[in-house]
């Protein structure tokens, strides 16, 4: 049985989510790109350092982060579209995946900042160590949040299939604030591990 | 359903091959520069399709296809003016006390 929605007509432009859940992410979107670039004016200042700083980092633990973010977008994505296919059942199971996806990133992330640590690199150690751990941090606060946040929809929706029908702007506003934290995620790796 | 999951999972791999191409330019590239817009441009384009193909942007009215690209747009061109013109503005940087 398939529900029938506006979401479903290609010819009707459809809002996923709610419009105030739209300001939040774009206006997290300037915060972040005013963040970025008072750190690449900091690099600018001094790139030898920046340059030194930077081979201490492991791109490997980076990549590895970046495959989780990008398929738990893949999931969640998934999920919005089960859920406006008549899917339901499928709901949390997608969300699943994309939790454990978000539990994976921040293990990786435990991981890479205890290597740190351990050889004597903190936040203070100099200005690129310093923006490494704030915005690493202020990233990882945002995907544990979401990840609560998915598994407390899966949640709803295992409990009862026909809440997805009803509450699908709540699934596609969830998952749109996921998204952001993978596209914050595809900006820090490029600036903090990339950049030559 | 099988359809919208083939394009998601096309989408998926575009946005892995583009990772690995801009991990490639970080290393291989000989121009500092070069290398940097490769970088950049292959994470805003992987933004980009996160903005249209995962969130549905594609589907969504105007105003929102104009906010997510305008910023997908305008941050590509503030980070990349700002690292390879960066020695410009550190002065003023350094007196902001960055």
């Amino acid at each position: 049985m398939r529900a029938k929605s506006p979401a479903s007509s290609p010819r009707q432009p459809h809002l996923p989510g709610e419009a105030g859940v739209w300001l939040v992410v774009i206006g997290d979107l300037f915060i972040f790109l005013l963040m970025f670039s008072l750190f690449l004016a900091h690099v600018a200042i001094d790139r030898t350092e920046v340059a030194a700083a930077r081979g201490e980092l492991d791109q490997g633990l980076a990549l590895l982060n970046t495959a989780l973010m990008l398929s738990s977008s893949w999931f969640v994505a998934h999920a919005v579209r089960a859920g406006r296919s008549g899917r339901a059942d499928l709901i949390p199971r997608w969300l699943g995946g994309a939790a454990a996806c978000g539990v994976g990133f921040g293990l990786v992330k435990a991981v890479e900042w205890h290597a740190k640590i351990a050889h004597g690199i903190f936040p203070t150690t100099n200005g690129f160590f310093g923006y490494y751990f704030v915005l690493t941090g202020i990233h990882l606060v945002h995907v544990l949040i979401a990840t609560v946040i998915l598994l407390l929809i899966a949640r709803l929706n295992w409990r009862d299939h026909a809440v997805a029908e009803r509450n699908q702007t709540h699934l596609e506003s969830a998952a749109t604030f996921w998204h952001l934290v993978d596209m914050v995620w595809i900006a820090l790796l490029a600036l903090l591990y990339l950049l030559p | 359903m099988h359809r919208v999951s083939i394009r998601l999972s096309v989408v998926l791999v575009a946005l892995m091959g583009l990772t690995l191409v801009s991990w490639l330019a970080g290393h291989d590239i000989g121009s500092r520069q070069i290398a940097a817009i490769v970088v950049l441009g292959a994470a805003f384009l992987k933004i980009a399709a996160v903005f249209w193909e995962f969130m549905d942007v594609r589907g969504g009215p105007t105003w929102l296809k104009a906010a997510t690209l305008g910023w997908t747009g305008l941050a590509f061109s503030i980070l990349v003016a700002l690292y390879i013109y960066g020695e410009a503005v550190a002065p003023f940087a350094l007196r902001m006390g960055l």
